[in-house]
């Protein structure tokens, strides 16, 4: 099954970096060249190569779907700029998909501040006095301190 | 109230204990405790150390406050104390190899009580399921988004003041932010459609 210069063993191990152009122009070369002449590898490379192009895409639309909701979440937030929260305003009027996910993202906030509020709201605690002692005892030991340095000073 | 100058006003008190009246720094305290605990408690301190890491941020607080240029700041100033204690506490835990995070199950035997406040028994159990459910889901979140999503929904802070506390860019943090939402809509499904 020899082809050119390259065998069927090199081309398995370089029919990734070929796919993912990460080979030198005359490796890559003779990689083609050895596809070109042989139907064994072309169809192990095209198999490969359909399936890393689904994936790709998969990826690509997952980040596509990502950084949109990224960009509602933040325009929850008001942390976009006016153009663009006008612009997302605009569109959410045309659209019940965004329309549902910036609502999620409300209903989301409202049950987490819902929960926050709950788990506080009667948990007495009292830590002030204890501070409050901490830091006028270190008042005391920062001025005992301020002395006893002064009075090495002037000796 | 038993401080003595009628005033409500944050900025007011925090300039008054910078000038070192000692009865607004504790009226301050006071005030704070609540979000400094709260916000510890999601963060997922260990419900032994919550209690010690609220004295210490609180200690922080009234031992530094003069060293607060602008009152306004206050709020970012305080969760950049609270973050790096967590994290202080955190590398603490590494150094004595114990693990980082409770899981809900080990957290369950060490759980500290939230008092019930709804007068109605069935409101009362729901809302300490979605209490309990919610506190899990946070939990369940990796560090770097729990801490984003606590101080943009507990704390209120914005993205620019996020990033500086956690030392990121403001990209980074509506990054962390929309991955911690994306989450924890999938975890509080139920709750939420």
């Amino acid at each position: 099954m020899l082809k050119g210069n390259l065998t069927c063993e090199d081309i398995s191990k370089l029919i990734l970096p070929y796919i993912d152009d990460k080979l030198s122009q005359s490796t890559k070369n003779r990689v083609a060249l050895h596809l070109r002449n042989c139907p064994f590898c072309m169809e192990k490379y095209r198999v490969i190569k359909t399936l890393f192009e689904s994936i790709r895409q998969k990826e690509i639309l997952r980040m596509k779907k990502f950084r949109q909701f990224r960009l509602l979440s933040a325009f929850c937030d008001n942390e976009v700029s006016k153009d663009m929260s006008d612009k997302i305003q605009g569109t959410l009027e045309n659209s019940q998909t965004l329309t549902l996910k910036v609502h999620k993202i409300r209903t989301l906030g409202k049950v987490l501040n819902y929960g926050f509020e709950k788990t506080f709201s009667d948990v007495n605690l009292s830590f002030e006095k204890g501070v409050m002692t901490r830091v006028k005892k270190q008042g005391l030991i920062d001025k005992v301190k301020d002395f006893l340095s002064s009075c090495v000073l002037s000796q | 109230m038993k401080y003595k100058l009628k005033t409500n006003d944050l900025d007011e008190l925090i300039k008054l204990a910078q000038n070192g009246d000692m009865e607004a720094l504790e009226e301050i305290i006071k005030r704070q405790q609540k979000t400094v605990f709260a916000t510890l408690y999601y963060l997922n301190a260990s419900n032994d150390e919550i209690f010690d890491l609220t004295q210490e941020v609180l200690f922080k607080v009234a031992k530094n406050i003069k060293k607060l240029k602008n009152p306004r700041t206050f709020k970012s100033w305080l969760n950049q104390i609270i973050v790096n204690q967590f994290y202080d506490s955190l590398r603490k835990k590494k150094k004595n190899d114990t693990k980082v995070f409770l899981d809900d199950e080990n957290d369950a035997k060490n759980k500290f009580e939230v008092p019930d406040f709804a007068s109605n028994p069935y409101q009362k159990a729901l809302d300490k399921e979605l209490e309990k459910v919610i506190k899990a889901s946070i939990r369940r979140l990796p560090s770097p988004f729990r801490l984003a999503i606590v101080m943009r929904e507990l704390q209120g802070l914005s993205y620019e003041e996020i990033a500086k506390i956690t030392n990121s860019n403001i990209g980074t943090v509506k990054s962390r932010i929309a991955r911690a939402r994306l989450k924890l809509q999938e975890y509080l499904k139920p709750y939420i459609n």
